[in-house]
């Protein structure tokens, strides 16, 4: 390879591959193989600008500059007369870090998402990688939690629990009835089962920079007293999996998991999981009934899975996002990551935007900026052109926000005075073609599908939502199966043993209550 | 593993549901004991073992529940409660080929239900047809977010993944698929984009204590 062979990017995220970024590289690799061109290609992650997908990045000494979306089509004429296309040709999109979706966010979870090829513990290491387990490994378990928990941070799968305060009950559980705190077995669970529609950032992490998530397990491992860890991933992201796993097993041949981690005290080690279609097993305790090789039904609580959790050991059980963000707060620090946000919602968000929207991607931000400029801003409007008719925010168990409301600031806090709920960041986006009736019926429809059936709220009463919200669209005593429809709610909401049945109300009461035209 | 594939007979006796499933070979048993008894030791060891035995058949045989009730000190009937609960793991032999159509929120509000609609309705017509053979090759299914809501509507194949897809190319894939000669190119495995330096499996080194 001469000096001035140049390294060429294009992503092998699983989004960009299905937009085409094999083929556009394959292209590039011909040329590079009948040595048309010097160059070197790198597969590397998604920046998340998917409507730029695929996305080809050249190195040059000022930075990468950008060009998208190149298909293989594009290539030969993109290297017309065999020379590497410079920040001077026409179509290209000036250096990617000034791309002003990317310039505009605040990337601290998602730092090194797009920027490498995800396998390469070399380039983990040379961004700063495992800088802050090696910090880690100095401090007391009692000061990493105090780190996490001064920070803020809040659980990013939707909940937005204090994640130091979880942490908090698992390092103090058992260290009180044992001589030592080590000989209590505890857990880690990662919950990447991201089933949620309009969420894959925890894909995008796991395909993108598994290091990232690996690196703040072990913390957590280290910060609570616990040995093993669990990464519990859809079946439905075959590309997550296999990435993690090589991952894993590179980390374990480095040294990086195991037992004496960097030649110190600490033992981690960590097993991937393949999960098997169930929407329910998102939700922690099913989850972790999951793991122990049983049906997923969700468990009362309490316990809580801190004191009991899998296998009745104390068990952490957080979001990818929320796992993956430890290493940035314990090597910039607590402060650093606190300063971010607005009011309790500290940190940044990442947010992610789909559906019905031309600009659809990845956007960590601080808390605190509005829906309406992500959504018009940055997202640049519907696909189809038609004015913006709703939002779902938060998954299937969100609310719709109508186009009215959306100065709201995106915190945890003015989404609750809202009725609604911020969640994982998740926006969907739809026109005004869409018939709301329908979208809550299908909201009861889900639940229906996906109950666990442990408890009767929830099983019976996503049926009866379904059939009633038929009645209602069919003009069968609407005044009346409203009313019902109502209540049905009210018990679903109040009777419900987990989150799955107390919250499908959540988009039917607020079509209910913004869309009445459709209901 | 060729040698057991070869034993799949063809013509499918009738068991007492009147559901058919391919004969169950000595070869088949002994398949599903050495995975059993290979992942025994895993924690929670049940899910694992039945995406293994899947893996292997594209089913879960009805005969291989109690071998690996037995081999996890399990009753038959919790291995099924398992097996049932789940709506990954098939009961049946499924089509060759399974076309995954994404119907949740994010690809609805970009057309998802009337391309799914209209895919049904192709494949109902190829199949009606004498020329292809697409009932035993090619089945539609729904699924619901495959995490690619800012590209949708999305659709997986086998473990392909496709973003944007329109009636048109939908239907050019199915057609593709319904061909008898048709091979998918990721059919049981899953392709990476390219191949790391190793390919080695990944049960980690250092986790068996």
């Amino acid at each position: 390879m001469s000096v001035s062979t140049t390294t060429l990017f294009v992503p092998a995220d699983s989004a960009a591959r299905s937009l085409g970024s094999d083929h556009t590289a394959d292209a590039i690799a011909e040329l590079i193989k009948h040595n048309k061109i010097d160059a070197s290609l790198v597969r590397n992650g998604s920046r998340g600008l998917y409507w730029l997908e695929p996305l080809l990045e050249v190195e040059t000494a000022a930075g990468r500059i950008a060009f998208g979306p190149v298909s293989a089509n594009d290539v030969d004429q993109l290297f017309a007369d065999n020379k590497i296309p410079d920040v001077n040709h026409p179509s290209c999109l000036g250096f990617t870090a000034d791309i002003p979706a990317l310039a505009m966010q605040k990337r601290i979870t998602a730092q090194r998402i797009g920027l490498a090829d995800p396998l390469s513990l070399q380039s983990y290491l040379d961004s700063g990688g495992y800088s802050a387990l090696n910090s880690a490994i100095s401090l007391t378990p009692q000061a990493i939690v105090d780190i996490v928990t001064e920070s803020g941070l809040r659980g990013r799968g939707g909940a937005a629990f204090p994640t130091g305060i979880k942490w908090q009950t698992v390092l103090n559980t058992g260290s009180d009835i044992t001589d030592s705190a080590a000989d209590q077995q505890k857990y880690i669970v990662c919950n990447a089962d991201e089933g949620d529609s309009g969420t894959f950032v925890d894909r995008m992490v796991m395909e993108s920079d598994p290091f990232t998530l690996i690196e703040g397990m072990t913390i957590a491992g280290l910060a609570v007293g616990a040995s093993k860890g669990f990464i519990y991933c859809r079946s439905e992201y075959p590309q997550a999996i296999h990435t993690l796993q090589q991952a894993i097993r590179i980390a374990y041949e480095q040294n990086y998991l195991g037992s004496s981690i960097g030649d110190s005290h600490a033992n981690f080690d960590l097993e991937i999981r393949q999960a098997a279609g169930a929407y329910i097993c998102g939700e922690e305790t099913a989850l972790l009934e999951s793991l122990e090789g049983k049906r997923g039904m969700v468990r009362p609580r309490p316990p809580l899975p801190a004191i009991e959790g899998l296998f009745g050991c104390p068990t952490v059980v957080n979001n990818v996002v929320s796992l993956a963000s430890v290493p940035a707060i314990i090597a910039d620090g607590a402060t650093a990551y606190k300063n971010c946000g607005v009011r309790k919602s500290h940190g940044t968000l990442t947010v992610q935007l789909s559906g019905n929207i031309k600009h659809g991607g990845l956007y960590e931000v601080e808390f605190g900026l509005s829906l309406r400029e992500i959504i018009e801003q940055w997202g640049g409007g519907s696909i189809s052109g038609r004015a913006i008719r709703a939002v779902q925010v938060g998954g299937p168990l969100g609310a719709f926000i109508p186009a009215s409301q959306f100065d709201i600031s995106m915190d945890y806090e003015s989404f609750a005075e809202h009725g609604a709920i911020l969640g994982h960041g998740g926006i969907v986006v739809f026109d005004d073609t869409t018939d709301m009736g329908k979208m809550a019926q299908f909201s009861m429809a889900f639940c229906a599908l996906e109950s666990c059936g442990k408890c009767t709220p929830c099983r019976i009463g996503s049926v009866r939502g379904e059939e009633t919200i038929g009645k209602i669209k069919a003009g069968v005593d609407p005044d009346k199966n409203r009313a019902l429809l109502t209540d049905l709610c009210h018990t679903m909401i109040d009777g419900s043993l987990c989150a799955m049945g107390s919250m499908t109300p959540n988009p039917v009461l607020s079509v209910l209550k913004h869309f009445p035209e459709d209901l | 593993m060729s040698s057991v594939d070869n034993t799949i007979a063809t013509d499918a006796p009738s068991n007492n549901d009147g559901q058919t499933q391919p004969s169950f070979t000595e070869a088949m048993a002994a398949t599903v004991t050495s995975l059993a008894q290979s992942m025994q030791a895993l924690d929670g060891a049940l899910i694992p073992i039945l995406h293994a035995v899947q893996a292997q058949f594209r089913y879960i045989p009805r005969e291989a529940v109690p071998i690996i009730a037995e081999c996890l000190n399990l009753s038959r009937a919790d291995v099924h409660g398992v097996l049932t609960f789940y709506h990954d793991f098939q009961q049946q032999p499924p089509a060759a080929t399974v076309i995954k159509i994404c119907r949740a929120e994010a690809c609805q509000s970009v057309g998802s239900e009337a391309l799914f609609s209209a895919a049904t309705q192709h494949l109902a017509s190829l199949q009606s047809g004498s020329t292809l053979n697409a009932s035993a090759t090619v089945a539609i299914d729904s699924v619901y977010c495959l995490g690619n809501c800012a590209c949708g509507p999305a659709v997986m194949i086998e473990q392909t993944l496709y973003g944007r897809v329109d009636d048109q190319r939908l239907q050019q894939l199915i057609t593709q698929m319904s061909k008898p000669s048709f091979i998918h190119s990721s059919f049981h495995s899953f392709t990476p984009a390219f191949t790391p330096a190793s390919t080695t499996p990944s049960i980690p080194p250092a986790a068996v204590k």
